[in-house]
């Protein structure tokens, strides 16, 4: 680095240094390396003036004031933006409870009517399976005492008891 | 914006650690207002306008041009920090996300204005202004005192005009980090750039701004060529 001609005049990666020294974002080891260089070469020095002007005279620039009106619409502005999303809030809240309310009652129909449904079907065939094993649990003491089906079998084959049913007449 | 998530400083939850944002919340007095507006103090939100309105409307007119512009844009850049309010989450500093959010204004603003073709923009990407920015300065200096000891405003008339000559990307990282005082780290953060990008930026910035007023600042009158013109 020390060995480079120091009179370049466009020297892009010289210059990069140089800016970044200026403001400050070198590293400790960096900043050491150019202000050896700023020691040791007239070029390096003078260019580094010459960036150093041209930037200075930035801060001939005064910050603009503004007018105390200025805050005042913003703030209004912010207010009025303000207003705005809460009745667009309250809205959509209500649109919101509207549709909850038509969904809960959707499902509380869909629930009892289910409810039916299945309390309807369930119950008539727990009821004909009732019908249809009445006479077994008419008699049902005495089939406990039975040992066997085999054995009712041969006493309903032998006809000993006559069955009296009803609907026989 | 990062933390501000809009990518960057102020914003969504993605990508920012509670550390950090905690970090910021201690480091920067700016970061623990805005938290005060995102839990809905209005007075909160009245100070950091009263912090900023200067420096974001002086940055915007020397981005767009023009004074009253630069005000309606600095309006809609507040109006942009008060709706992310709720959202916002410190992940950078409070200026570097309100300067990245000035950043997107200025730039949709000026895509907007040249579509409408209100204003000339820069001739060349990384050049001086247009053919002939000599000129410019001459005549923005004519008539006037020929001596170095120059009057302060035909002074800002120059320094202004010196700026417009940068390109966008130029002008932003000059203002960021001669006005407010960035580092490239922030700048870099708020343009959506690398550092080493802003060091370039602001090295190619420097040589064409002492390129531009180095005859200015040397003589004090125009420059040759500019006389003829006359």
């Amino acid at each position: 680095m020390k060995n480079e001609p120091s009179n370049k005049i466009d020297d892009p990666a010289r210059d990069e240094q140089l800016v970044a020294y200026l403001d400050g974002e070198l590293d400790a080891e960096s900043s050491r390396d150019v202000e050896r260089r700023l020691a040791s070469q007239v070029a390096v020095r003078e260019r580094l003036h010459e960036l150093e002007r041209a930037w200075d005279a930035l801060g001939a620039l005064p910050t603009p004031e503004v007018s105390p009106r200025f805050a005042h619409t913003t703030l209004e502005m912010i207010a009025l933006a303000a207003e705005k999303e809460q009745q667009l809030e309250i809205a959509r809240f209500f649109t919101a409870g509207v549709r909850r309310l038509l969904i809960g009652a959707a499902v509380l129909l869909a629930a009892f009517g289910l409810g039916l449904f299945v309390s309807a079907n369930y119950g008539r065939a727990e009821n004909e399976q009732l019908v249809n094993d009445l006479p077994i649990l008419e008699e049902l003491d005495g089939y406990r005492r039975a040992e066997s089906i085999q054995f009712l079998r041969m006493i309903h084959d032998a006809k000993l008891f006559p069955v009296e049913t009803s609907d026989e007449g | 914006m990062r933390g501000q998530s809009l990518r960057l400083g102020g914003g969504t939850l993605l990508g920012i650690s509670e550390s950090t944002a905690r970090r910021y919340e201690l480091r920067d007095p700016d970061v623990r207002l805005m938290l005060q507006v995102r839990d809905g103090d209005a007075a909160a939100f009245e100070e950091l306008v009263q912090r900023y309105q200067s420096r974001l409307v002086g940055i915007l007119e020397h981005l767009v041009g023009r004074r009253e512009l630069a005000e309606d844009l600095a309006q809609e850049v507040f109006l942009r920090v008060y709706r992310a309010r709720s959202r916002y989450v410190p992940g950078a500093k409070f200026s570097t996300w309100l300067f990245t959010i000035a950043n997107n204004v200025a730039s949709n603003a000026r895509r907007s204005l040249s579509r409408r073709k209100e204003v000339t923009l820069d001739a060349r990407e990384s050049g001086p202004l247009g053919a002939h920015p000599i000129e410019q300065l001459a005549a923005a200096a004519s008539g006037l005192m020929p001596t170095r000891q120059a009057d302060h405003s035909e002074m800002c008339d120059v320094v202004r005009l010196a700026i417009q000559t940068l390109n966008e990307r130029q002008r932003m990282a000059v203002l960021l980090n001669k006005f407010e005082g960035m580092s490239y780290a922030d700048i870099a953060e708020t343009m959506n750039l690398s550092p080493m990008a802003i060091k370039s930026l602001l090295t190619r910035a420097r040589v064409n701004l002492k390129e531009v007023l180095e005859p200015y600042l040397d003589h004090g009158e125009s420059p040759e060529g500019a006389d003829e013109r006359q």
